[in-house]
């Protein structure tokens, strides 16, 4: 186990600074190009992209969900047709999102956060951005536990301010800002001691390096760019 | 005032951006449907003041709420929504936010009830894009495979007037939340010694 | 390698100082434990130490300190920190990352120590410290004393010189003591020298060199571990300090005791629990059937980590919807469970919602009612709360927000009232008191349970013992008293 970290990541894999180019170059091509075929070529090596990198998964989840989508999309004209309005209403954002939430999905899931910070300091992002990142990253499961936590104490309390929202908001609020700000000292001081803020930038013990995946990812992408914008009306 | 955020003020900004950001995540998964989903301005903008207000309480220095709007750019704007204009839109709001409340050095409640009301539609772009970028949406419904029927009905409630409504009902929402949370402020966080 | 002349500091919030005319020398190596009642000035010694006062914490220092050759009034805490490594009472506040392996990595990235290097303390630091099965773990999952070593480790992979540790057993189990004993052994091994404050002290009597005895803020005695060691149990108490042999459970004498006599003027006979099952994803993980628990004493319930302790109390309160029989004269709904059940929780502040102590202890009665009043201002008196009811709870004491819980849940009217680890992290004169204070109430309530690690609290104040482990009652004792 020891042996394996450090190492550097598998050659398919891409570094997290080709990821975030190709989410921007694909908005670029959802924003200027008015036809599915780039659209689709991109979502194709989105998905490849994953699935090199040994993410079979979650491609899989995506694909099944898509796949219920389409096809209830495909045979919907024949219902009436309130319930075609309240279907296009209901799937309308799944479709918009689609061709960038792939690239969304590739960032996340074959990226670590030690990865993606180490990244992100090369890309001269500084740290009263990288440190709030990583906290609020941190923080959001343990927020969930503690509201979890408060809701039963207020059901335990019979404090569930029952008819009164704007109590019951009070009751959640109190205990759960109060214990985040207690928390946040006791990180602070933890941080301190153990040399955040000494120096400018952090080591990372796995750089990020540009490889030749990251070249090919690149230009296939461009090739896609370019495509899309000779083929625009 | 100190312009240096300490590294306390910017565990701060990722704790609060954790809440404030969380529970917009949750809120937006309960309302994921177009015309319902623009009720995710008012709802927002009346459950969030306690903890915006506390947050500025805690900091009281430049960019924290610009860093806070970064964050909901990069996460919301650019991950979920994978959308560079929309991810503009979000930062834009918090500069903005982020201004008003230092004209008033952070310490005036009026100009940071007036910052929490504009940071209340930092989520415009994510909800509305049918009134910020029209011609784009029109495109993006046909290429998705709707109607222009479709496309052309949503940008006709897209009007000025309905989005004056919503923005009305946001700051009448804000204002409310901003109530109880002074309250809140004044009962609790003051006398508990953390405000 | 820790030198601290006639030092006296006092908090800016306070008027008298917390540390008085203190001087101390520590040599390299060498393994030093302080200890003394609540307040007596233990913790701020050691944020003198690690800088964190007056660099976080301001105040007022007169005297001078050194520390590795560095005057932390000089220098930065982070600059500090590659000599002197900290480590806390939380275990999961002070864990900056998602993952497990991240968090060794954090402490030394921030001292800019070279990948390579890295790399090589981490082989070090997780053979010294046993902890390849904690790799590549989220930080969720861990247990507070799996935390703890993550922490210890994280800190040993800066390689400073010095540690102090704040009362790093305070949030854990039997089991976890231990095993942070065997983490200070081997930091001891390396060579560092070590400063730890602590209430529980068994487990570093076999560690440490000497012990400094602090009262009222002025290191008041000073012993070698040996001298330390013969004190006699009477000495120890007065001074309120723990005990320093590995607490055994008080096995009953053979011959059944007499039942307590408040118990026995109560003819409704024991609650009882015919079945009580939970699963999980499949699998079983609370399974008790015909369990009795005696009214009117204090039962403590106990058994490692993941024995099912909470889910016990989730289910019995109704806070859990669970497979459950529970009949006390009549069988219990769950909503009726609900409604009798208070629990004190062991993060107590998360179930505080006042905005004064007397406003809490009333939440959801009408304050206007003369009655309720009344009653609020007694249960307050008995508590000894009255002096602090106008006090927002956030500003208490640990132990003063235990009480204030336990005072709301009384005015409550609740007949079954549950503890969950009261006694972590106090030292002997609180728990004794606390232990007194269950006693005085249990008479009003119902039932009385006491999940709890602590075996010094369950000799001194249980009158019954259930054990839990792997979802079911293993063992099942009354105690002499």
């Amino acid at each position: 186990m020891t042996a394996a970290i450090g190492a550097p990541p598998s050659r398919f894999r891409l570094d997290p600074r080709t990821k975030l180019l190709l989410l921007l170059l694909m908005n670029v091509i959802v924003f200027t190009y008015r036809g599915s075929v780039a659209i689709g070529l991109g979502i194709a090596l989105a998905a490849a992209l994953t699935l090199v990198a040994g993410q079979w998964k979650p491609i899989a989840t995506f694909a099944a969900t898509y796949a219920v989508l389409f096809t209830i999309d495909a045979v919907i004209d024949a219902a009436p047709r309130p319930v075609i309005e309240l279907w296009v209403a209901i799937s309308l954002p799944f479709f918009i999102a689609l061709p960038t939430a792939i690239y969304a999905l590739l960032l996340i899931t074959t990226t670590t956060m030690s990865e993606l910070s180490a990244a992100l300091q090369k890309l001269w992002v500084p740290a009263a951005a990288m440190i709030p990142l990583l906290v609020f990253v941190r923080f959001v499961p343990a927020i969930v536990q503690d509201f979890r936590a408060i809701t039963t104490a207020m059901r335990l309390r019979g404090a569930t301010g029952r008819g009164n929202p704007l109590k019951a908001m009070e009751y959640v609020y109190v205990p759960l800002l109060l214990g985040l700000v207690r928390t946040g000292d006791q990180l602070t001081v933890a941080a301190l001691t153990r040399g955040l803020g000494r120096h400018r930038t952090r080591t990372y013990v796995v750089e990020p390096r540009l490889r030749l995946i990251d070249a090919v990812a690149v230009i296939a992408m461009a090739a896609l760019v370019i495509f899309a914008r000779t083929t625009a009306s | 005032m100190s312009f240096r955020l300490s590294t306390r003020d910017l565990i701060t900004i990722g704790i609060f951006t954790a809440v404030y950001l969380g529970a917009y995540v949750i809120l937006s998964s309960v309302l994921f449907t177009p015309w319902l989903f623009i009720l995710l301005l008012p709802v927002g903008a009346l459950l969030m003041a306690p903890v915006y207000l506390l947050f500025i309480a805690r900091t009281q220095k430049p960019f924290a709420i610009t860093i806070m709007g970064l964050i909901a750019a990069l996460v919301a704007g650019l991950i979920v929504y994978g959308n560079v204009l929309i991810a503009l839109v979000n930062l834009g709001v918090a500069v903005l936010a982020d201004a008003i409340a230092f004209a008033g050095k952070y310490r005036s409640l009026t100009l940071n009830v007036v910052s929490y009301l504009v940071m209340s539609f930092w989520v415009l772009g994510q909800v509305g894009p049918m009134w910020v970028a029209r011609d784009w949406w029109r495109d993006l419904t046909i290429t998705s495979g709707y109607s222009a029927e479709f496309a052309d009905g949503s940008l006709d409630l897209a009007t000025p007037l309905s989005l004056g409504l919503i923005a009305l009902a946001t700051v009448i929402a804000g204002l409310v939340s901003a109530y109880v949370a002074r309250s809140m402020l004044d009962r609790h966080f003051r006398r508990a010694g953390v405000a | 390698m820790i030198s601290l002349d006639d030092v006296t500091f006092t908090f800016r919030s306070n008027n008298d100082p917390a540390l008085i005319n203190a001087s101390l020398e520590v040599d390299e190596g060498e393994f030093v434990v302080i200890c003394g009642r609540s307040g007596c000035g233990k913790s701020t010694l050691l944020k003198l130490i690690n800088g964190v006062v007056p660099g976080h914490e301001e105040g007022e220092l007169t005297g001078s300190v050194t520390v590795a050759g560095l005057d932390p009034q000089e220098t930065s805490i982070p600059a500090l920190s590659a000599s002197v490594g900290s480590v806390f009472q939380h275990p999961r506040a002070q864990l900056f990352s998602l993952d497990t392996t991240d968090e060794l990595f954090f402490g030394s990235g921030n001292h800019r120590v070279e990948p390579s290097t890295m790399l090589d303390r981490l082989h070090e630091t997780v053979a010294a410290f046993d902890i390849e099965p904690l790799l590549g773990r989220s930080i969720f999952d861990l247990s507070g004393g799996e935390a703890q070593k993550i922490v210890c480790a994280s800190t040993h992979m800066i390689r400073p010189a010095v540690y102090v540790l704040d009362e790093p057993s305070a949030n854990l189990d039997g089991r976890s003591i231990d095993e942070l004993a065997e983490v200070l052994a081997a930091l001891k091994r390396s060579g560092a020298t070590i400063v730890v404050a602590e209430h529980r002290l068994y487990y570093l009597m076999e560690l440490c060199d000497r012990v400094l005895y602090l009262d009222n803020g002025a290191i008041s005695a000073e012993f070698s571990a040996t001298q330390f060691r013969a004190l006699t149990a009477n000495e120890r108490t007065s001074m309120g300090l723990r005990t320093i042999e590995r607490p055994r459970m008080r096995v009953p004498s053979g011959s059944t005791t007499e039942p307590d006599p408040a118990a026995s003027h109560d003819d409704r006979g024991p609650l009882r629990v015919e079945r009580l099952r939970f699963r999980r994803r499949r699998t079983v993980v609370l399974d008790v059937q015909n369990l009795e628990l005696p009214r009117h004493e204090v039962i403590a319930l106990t058994g490692p980590n993941g024995a099912g302790k909470s889910t016990f109390v989730a289910g019995f309160t109704g806070a859990l919807r669970a497979d459950a029989a529970i009949h006390d004269e009549q069988r219990l709904s769950r909503r009726t469970r609900l409604r009798r059940s208070a629990v004190v929780m062991q993060d107590v502040h998360h179930q505080l919602f006042g905005e004064s102590v007397l406003d809490e202890v009333v939440l959801g009665h009408e304050l206007d009612d003369e009655e309720t009043r009344a009653n609020a201002t007694e249960v307050l008196e008995t508590l000894g709360l009255q002096d602090r009811q106008d006090v927002h709870p956030y500003c208490l004491s640990g132990g003063e927000k235990q009480r204030t819980a336990i005072a709301a849940a009384l005015l409550a009217g609740t007949r079954y009232l549950v503890f969950d680890e009261p006694t972590s992290g106090i030292d002997r004169d609180h728990m004794e008191r606390f232990g007194r204070r269950v006693q005085d109430i249990k008479a009003s309530l119902d039932l009385v349970l006491v999940v709890t690690h602590d075996v010094e609290f369950i000799n001194t104040c249980a009158d019954h013992v259930i054990e839990l482990a792997e979802g079911r009652v293993i063992g099942e004792h009354r105690l002499a008293r």
